[in-house]
């Protein structure tokens, strides 16, 4: 029997779009990932997920949701808005934070969730990067061990890195620190930050050293030519003790420094 | 016996394989409305009625690089979905009865290397599709399973999808999208350019899909003959293979290039009826 080109279209379109209809007829026909990562297979974790396997088409909510991890410690991890991390795909990180000298992307949180669950992952596999405020998390929150605490010293993400307006304008819930004069916010490393502020009034500080760290007070900021009302205006209330150091205002009032060290820094810079 | 004194039976003209054309059209556009719509899908714009998933959901080669970690894990590789798995099992199953006919009428890159080839056969006409010597032709043909090897261990081994980086089928299609790799827009760059001396380069040389679907030419069902009773030994059947077998030196074909395109066959392009065929069962 011949096989005329018309019987091959018809048995090629047929075979391939029937083979189609009947996996999804079976409901076999699965186009997306059913978001389930590997599991440990052995070992004292053996049964549980492996976040080494967290991919890029996972949402925080997944991720949240696999790994019992409170959304609201994503959140201060990878700055984003509590209320819409949840929907965002950790795809979106690597766009998010793409003004970094560094990638921070699903690697990050995957490297975050293995250390904040305590479970085994391997350093080496690839050079991933947290924000200050992860790193923070995780000394507080989990047990860290002197390798994982020396790989985060140097994988920690201590730069000044300018944020979207209506990213940060969402995360910032507090009315107060939001401020009219911060066009571009700034989000910065803290304390540890190479070249950050040292936090007295040293007169042979350079422009480029006046950034935000935590042993910054507000008599610094005053030093560095910001003016009282600009930042009473930025905090929302007058100015508490000058001598009284940022972060530990912000953490009284139960407020993100690294946030409200943004706002302040576009000030500092502005005065530069 | 290959006759070389005319034939009585009408020799007829050449006719085009138009239908293959307009299947493969169909699936290019149907693959490329789909990639559109997965970006415009990510932002909150897709189209409802058209598919959106990911091209690596409709590649048949993701269930092949996958099929390790699937038996050993029950999971997919990154990126891969069991839509891949589906795609692939039909794919071998269209390959069991009629060989890489998936190359030949389905795969939008085929087409696209077919497309480029009509701009060069006008530039170098004749001279098209020859420029490489025959004995270094035959040793690269090989290369492809070399890929397709290297392909396959190293997703086993890495667990992810490692040809994306240099897939020119996914760069093809998503050009303007912020996954495409650089490796991968090379790749596509060097096919588009290769394509412009060569029929269809990458299927030939570097396909690792093709290199596995090739072997099913070996013991596919249906068989292309050629009857050397009515064979006038014009060589039509040779010069129109995308692939350069020398349809014209066999009675079968089992080249594990062979494409299954039909072009040499009575019903395209060999001028004799019932000449060149795909047959069921060894008769025609």
């Amino acid at each position: 029997m011949r096989i005329t080109p018309r019987w091959m279209a018809v048995f090629v379109v047929t075979v391939l779009f029937g083979g189609i209809l009947v996996s999804m007829a079976l409901g076999e026909w699965e186009t997306k990932s059913t978001k389930e990562p590997l599991r440990f297979t052995k070992g004292e974790f053996a049964g549980e997920y492996n976040p080494a396997d967290i991919r890029g088409s996972y949402t925080f909510g997944d991720v949240s949701r696999l790994f019992e991890i409170p959304l609201e410690d994503l959140a201060v991890a990878f700055y984003f808005p509590e209320p819409e991390i949840a929907a965002v795909y950790l795809r979106m990180l690597e766009e998010r934070f793409s003004n970094l000298d560094v990638e921070l992307g699903t690697g990050s949180v995957k490297l975050f969730v293995a250390l904040y669950k305590s479970y085994p992952y391997d350093l080496s596999v690839e050079d991933s990067y947290l924000l200050l405020e992860a790193v923070e998390l995780l000394k507080q929150k989990a047990f860290l061990n002197p390798e994982q605490l020396a790989y985060l010293e140097s994988h920690t993400i201590t730069e000044a890195i300018a944020l979207p307006a209506p990213a940060i304008q969402s995360m910032t819930t507090p009315s107060e620190l939001t401020t009219e004069s911060a066009s571009e916010p700034v989000l910065s490393g803290g304390s540890g930050a190479p070249g950050g502020g040292s936090g007295t009034s040293d007169p042979e500080h350079t422009p480029e050293a006046y950034k935000i760290a935590g042993k910054t007070t507000f008599q610094n900021l005053l030093d560095w030519g910001v003016k009282q009302e600009d930042i009473e205006k930025a905090i929302g209330q007058s100015l508490p003790s000058l001598n009284l150091l940022i972060k530990d205002w912000a953490t009284a009032k139960g407020l993100s420094f690294s946030i409200l060290k943004g706002q302040l820094q576009v000030l500092v810079d502005a005065v530069k | 016996m290959e006759s070389t004194q005319p034939v009585k039976k009408s020799i007829k003209r050449r006719k085009p394989n138009w239908i293959r054309g307009w299947v493969q059209l169909f699936f290019f556009v149907l693959i490329a409305l789909i990639s559109i719509n997965h970006t415009l899908a990510e932002e909150g714009k897709g189209i409802a009625f058209l598919s959106s998933a990911s091209l690596h959901a409709l590649c048949p080669f993701g269930g092949v690089v996958s099929l390790y970690q699937f038996i050993t894990t029950g999971t997919f590789v990154q990126k891969v979905h069991q839509s891949s798995l589906i795609l692939m099992i039909i794919g071998i199953v269209l390959a069991l009865f009629a060989g890489p006919v998936f190359c030949g009428w389905v795969c939008p890159l085929g087409t696209f290397q077919e497309w480029i080839a009509k701009l060069g056969k006008k530039i170098f006409k004749r001279r098209y599709n020859h420029f490489i010597p025959a004995k270094v032709d035959n040793v690269l043909r090989y290369l492809r399973y070399f890929v397709l090897i290297w392909v396959v261990f190293m997703t086993a081994r890495s667990m992810t999808l490692v040809f994306a980086e240099v897939d020119p089928y996914y760069a093809l299609f998503n050009f303007w999208s912020r996954e495409v790799s650089i490796g991968g827009l090379l790749v596509l760059g060097i096919t588009i350019l290769a394509s412009l001396f060569v029929e269809r380069p990458w299927c030939k040389y570097a396909c690792p899909y093709g290199a596995f679907l090739g072997i099913f030419n070996l013991f596919r069902v249906f068989s292309l003959r050629r009857d050397t009773n009515t064979c006038i030994n014009c060589k039509v059947c040779d010069k129109v293979c995308p692939m350069n077998i020398e349809v014209s030196k066999l009675e079968v074909v089992r080249n594990h290039q062979c494409i299954s395109c039909m072009e040499c066959t009575s019903s395209a392009h060999c001028p004799v009826p019932q000449t060149v065929d795909f047959v069921i069962g060894g008769k025609k």
